[in-house]
């Protein structure tokens, strides 16, 4: 039965909030955009009659108070990965909180749940990984060889990509760009594929896709300064993409005297 | 149309939706929202082969395969009772320039200007019609059923 009270008392209000904070913070880190998630606190809020609750969100934070400010929280929020399923499962719990389907002790427990579920396994993310980079080397116009040639660098890139999670990601975009162009240009060579179009196609993998997406999704929402830092975040990644393979195509210029086209 | 511009339109068709899949997967896209990850992907893809074989600009090509890829990400989000973000961030992805901004970073560190500003220009300009397309299809009120619903 729901135990969601119309007028809840100040320790409930201090367990609502931090329910509240964590299913924000849980959206922000899996890949939700500001927007989304400042609006899902506050349905939330309204679902379990927290008065005056207000948030601001940004990339990388949530600020968020209670009540005449009697109850505020900040919360940091530096890590970025993309687990779509994670939003789904908070978004779901929000909905079920609208309509009244749970109250707040099993809302905490399907949120700890959600906040657990975990990645697909090595093996899964290692063949996507190779198929999708096939699949984009086709989709960029390069011929069977290309995709050949791609399908072997974005199998080797997720099998380091899965390795190598601990490390910091701008360091593995780098070496993941490097390993990538490295085995195109082995590769290349008896498949008789060119290594643009291959290294592009594994390349897909690392590419800043998703924070360019959400980028231009908070300019159009009109958060400019969380559309700013995935811009920023987008930049930089791409940069070090750049450096990977460019260090790598010039020392294979120097040492074999053969500019790969 | 000839039958092998249809064919190979097929051909992008499924090779859109399999891309698109696999980064669903790494995405971690709930399995019940496989399919019409791919399928969102596919359709965009597809409306962009599409527009650039009857010889439609880049650029525009990207603004008209946007609108019905939106589209039919709400239409999911709707049915499937799952953010749009799911389908929208896997779908959009063999549209959004990820390529184009890399290709930017290294013509910038050849020290090839002239390419690089070809690049960045065209990086922004499709970013610009993804970012009109998008928020057009977004900002379109649905009709409202019974019971709250979130876009």
């Amino acid at each position: 039965m729901s135990d969601i009270q119309l007028h809840p008392d100040g320790e409930q209000r201090r367990r609502i909030m931090d329910f509240i904070m964590a299913a924000g913070q849980t959206l922000l880190e899996n890949g939700a955009e500001v927007f989304r998630t400042e609006q899902t606190m506050q349905i939330m809020a309204r679902s379990l009659h927290l008065r005056e609750f207000h948030v601001y969100v940004l990339t990388n934070g949530i600020f968020a108070s209670a009540g005449t400010a009697e109850i505020s929280e900040v919360r940091n929020v530096p890590a970025r990965t993309v687990h779509l399923g994670r939003v789904a499962a908070v978004n779901e719990l929000s909905r079920e909180l609208a309509e009244g389907r749970a109250g707040l002790d099993e809302a905490e427990v399907q949120l700890a749940a959600a906040r657990r579920i975990p990645f697909p396994g090595a093996a899964a993310q290692i063949l996507s990984g190779t198929v999708g980079s096939a699949a984009f080397a086709f989709m960029f116009g390069g011929g069977l060889a290309d995709a050949a040639a791609a399908a072997a660098a974005g199998c080797a890139v997720s099998v380091y990509l899965w390795l190598c999670r601990r490390l910091p990601a701008l360091f593995l975009k780098l070496t993941g760009a490097a390993l990538i162009t490295l085995v195109c240009i082995l590769a290349s060579g008896p498949l008789a594929a060119s290594v643009n179009h291959a290294a592009i196609g594994a390349l897909m993998i690392l590419t800043p896709g998703v924070a360019f997406t959400m980028s231009i999704r908070d300019f159009v929402r009109g958060d400019y300064l969380s559309g700013t830092i995935r811009l920023i975040d987008a930049v930089l990644v791409a940069a070090c993409l750049a450096c990977g393979a460019g260090l790598v195509l010039r020392l294979h210029t120097l040492l074999t005297g053969v500019t790969v086209a | 149309m000839t039958g092998a511009q249809c064919l190979e339109l097929l051909r992008q068709l499924l090779l859109g939706g399999v891309g698109t899949l696999c980064f669903g997967v790494l995405f971690a896209v709930p399995r019940r929202c496989y399919l019409a990850c791919a399928a969102t992907g596919a359709l965009g893809w597809l409306a962009y082969e599409l527009a650039v074989m009857l010889g439609v600009g880049a650029v525009t090509a990207n603004l008209l395969a946007v609108i019905p890829l939106t589209l039919l990400a709400r239409l999911f989000a709707i049915g499937l009772k799952a953010p749009v973000t799911v389908f929208l961030l896997c779908g959009i992805f063999p549209l959004v320039p990820g390529a184009g901004i890399y290709y930017t970073a290294y013509y910038f560190i050849q020290n090839d200007n002239a390419q690089m500003a070809a690049s960045a220009a065209d990086t922004l300009k499709i970013a610009a019609a993804l970012a009109i397309g998008i928020s057009l299809v977004l900002g379109l009120p649905l009709p409202r059923r019974k019971g709250r619903k979130k876009p």
